[in-house]
């Protein structure tokens, strides 16, 4: 008997299936109505779409900062090599300055801008927890056919109403599925 | 979204007309276009791969092979002599750097500019980026002679005392193309990403395989899709003032010489144009093969491509014009001695050939062709557009790096240059090499965006104004 009452109010994850960004806008608003928060909804499609088209909360992306350290480090990096070999290394040419500025700028934006790409990239995985590293994470394969998949996470007892509310609005399929969002 | 039924019945015959000019508007499901890229990728006909074997095979003697021979024998199977220590080798860097730029101007600058027609043919060029760079990456370790002291340029401490001069352009050089090159292919890949997911969730056996590693797990998230869209634009920016750069560094090998006929303060954007140039002219023939060899892709790659790659063309032919006789008409009316000879050698002395080849590729033929709206929209005729203006611009090269080198201040230091067969081979081999890389990659990779073809067929429509009906976009990016 107690079994059963946890099974009623433990939260499992599932989908519902949306052809379009016009209803899976409108599921996530059901799912907000029925009291299920933002952050138990997670959406997945095969083209980018903006949150407003959603209705998601919207969140900048941490990206560019990664970009602006990357850039940092490039840049602190071509000073070092640019005047800081040269010191270690001496290397006289025809009475030519040790340090002159004008290359400089040729290596401190070469190294910047590295740094700042690199570092991009990097953030766009790390920042998107790619490639997973432990466990099964919540995926629909018909995303990559243009599928919005919605997925959300909801205790048995609520789930008869969500199902309901889903078809209203749209859903195509709405079925249980194994994973974590993240 | 482009449902006719919104549009009167009248108007249809308008309708369909509009679906088949614009790939845009002409929107099919995302599952057939999957499964119309996939078909074309898992296309390994016998034809392509006795073509395959055909371009290995020729790469392996005519690149690796001659230049196995070149390090084994010496430099002196080269046809560069004093004075001209600069050919055939540096002539072909120079040409693979430029067509390295047609990625980056096809791809960034108007993905920057938000220009939809960009949309199916973005990753082609941005390949074509990533494998002439690779292509021009060979030149300066071919160049050196002695390609196992290539690490005498890394910059570490060492017993021999050896240390990167940062006051050379060779230095910058290297600094620029690895920036580039790392940028250009994380610039590649980057989007690439969510097609690859799709090709996993499609395949089977190994390619399952290859795409699961590839796709690093991505699963089209809000948040994945925040942070791809978001690189993608820094990307976009970042990677344009590093085109430019990689180019202008370039010319300044030869600009900051004290050599007449190079010391040039127009030199950069001179060669930035010509290599925009040529970029844009390979998209040209290369988007034609890849429409022609590989399946389906008549309905992605379509004449309305191929018109506005036309008209970017004549647009740059005539910017490069511009620098090209700025260049000339000022060294012209300088009057220096020595830069009427070169001016002279070019015009009129043994080069003249090159010379005049240069001008007729770059400037008449372009400029006789693509005025006309319904050349520009054939692609066989783009085909050969991009072709004659490589062609053009290879001469260019030519004529700078062998031309000037062979008349300096004093008649005692003139001299000619005459390629060898090892050299004609070498460079030969760098675009059976190109062709080889390419064409593996195109049954590899997705070579059309599908998602942002998607995205493009979501932020159009098709509108009714007065009587008829116009495509209308809306800014989804």
């Amino acid at each position: 008997m107690y079994g059963g009452y946890q099974g009623r109010y433990e939260p499992k994850i599932y989908v519902a299936l949306f052809d379009d960004p016009e209803p899976a806008a409108r599921a996530v608003e059901v799912l907000r109505e029925i009291g299920i928060e933002d952050r138990l909804i997670q959406i997945q499609s095969g083209v980018p779409w903006k949150p407003e088209v959603l209705g998601r909360p919207i969140k900048a992306s941490a990206v560019p900062k990664y970009g602006l350290v990357g850039a940092g480090v490039g840049f602190l990096t071509s000073i070092a090599l640019y005047f800081g070999t040269p010191a270690l290394y001496p290397l006289r040419v025809g009475g030519l300055p040790l340090f002159a500025m004008p290359p400089a700028f040729v290596l401190i934006f070469e190294l910047t801008m590295l740094g700042l790409i690199v570092a991009s990239f990097l953030g766009v995985l790390f920042e998107s927890l790619l490639p997973p590293v432990v466990g099964k994470r919540v995926y629909h394969p018909e995303v990559s056919d243009g599928a919005i998949a919605v997925f959300f996470q909801v205790p048995a007892i609520l789930l008869d109403r969500v199902k309901e509310a889903l078809q209203q609005v749209g859903a195509s399929e709405i079925e249980p599925v194994e994973g974590s969002f993240v | 979204m482009h449902s006719k039924t919104t549009l009167p019945a009248e108007l249809h015959g308008q309708v369909e007309e509009l679906r088949k000019e614009h790939l845009l508007i002409d929107v099919r499901p995302r599952e057939e276009m999957n499964r119309m890229v996939l078909e074309a990728m898992e296309d390994t006909s016998r034809e392509w791969k006795w073509a395959m074997a055909f371009l290995g095979l020729v790469t392996v003697v005519t690149l690796f092979g001659a230049w196995a021979y070149l390090m084994s024998t010496g430099m002196g199977l080269a046809g560069i002599r004093r004075p001209i220590f600069w050919g055939l080798f540096i002539v072909s860097f120079v040409f693979w750097i430029g067509i390295s730029h047609a990625g980056t101007f096809v791809s960034a600058i108007l993905r920057v500019f938000k220009a939809e027609f960009r949309r199916p043919f973005t990753r082609a060029a941005e390949l074509m980026t990533t494998f002439a760079l690779m292509g021009a990456g060979l030149y300066p370790l071919i160049h050196l002679g002695r390609t196992w002291r290539f690490y005498w340029m890394v910059p570490y401490p060492n017993q021999r005392w050896l240390w990167p001069n940062f006051r050379s352009p060779l230095v910058w050089d290297f600094f620029a193309i690895n920036t580039y090159l790392i940028g250009s292919t994380l610039y590649l890949y980057l989007p690439l990403i969510p097609d690859l997911a799709m090709a996993r969730d499609k395949s089977t056996g190994w390619r399952k395989k290859l795409y699961t590693i590839l796709s690093l797990g991505w699963r089209g998230t809000e948040e994945e899709w925040r942070h791809l869209t978001k690189a993608i634009q820094i990307f976009a920016w970042a990677i344009i003032p590093v085109m430019f750069s990689v180019h202008t560094i370039v010319s300044w090998d030869f600009a900051v010489a004290m050599k007449l006929g190079w010391h040039s303060t127009i030199f950069g954007p001179y060669f930035i144009t010509g290599a925009i140039l040529s970029g844009i002219a390979a998209v040209g023939s290369v988007l034609y093969l890849v429409r022609t060899t590989m399946k389906n892709m008549t309905y992605f790659i379509r004449p309305e491509h191929f018109d506005t790659l036309g008209k970017l063309l004549l647009i740059i032919s005539m910017g490069w014009t511009y620098f090209f006789f700025n260049e000339f008409i000022l060294e012209w009316y300088g009057g220096e001695h020595t830069v009427k000879e070169i001016i002279r050698f070019y015009t009129r002395g043994d080069i003249a050939p090159v010379w005049w080849l240069m001008v007729i590729c770059n400037i008449f033929i372009p400029w006789a062709v693509l005025w006309n709206r319904n050349w520009r929209r054939k692609p066989w005729v783009m085909f050969l557009m991009g072709l004659i203006v490589n062609v053009g611009m290879y001469a260019e090269r030519y004529v700078i790096v062998t031309g000037a080198l062979s008349r300096n201040r004093i008649p005692f230091d003139w001299g000619w240059y005459q390629p060898s067969l090892v050299e004609i081979s070498i460079a030969f081999g760098t675009f059976t090499l190109f062709l080889f890389m390419y064409g593996m990659a195109s049954r590899l990779i997705p070579l059309i965006p599908v998602w942002e073809v998607e995205e493009g067929h979501h932020a159009h429509s098709l509108r009714k104004v007065g009587k008829t009906v116009v495509p209308s976009v809306a800014d989804l990016e």
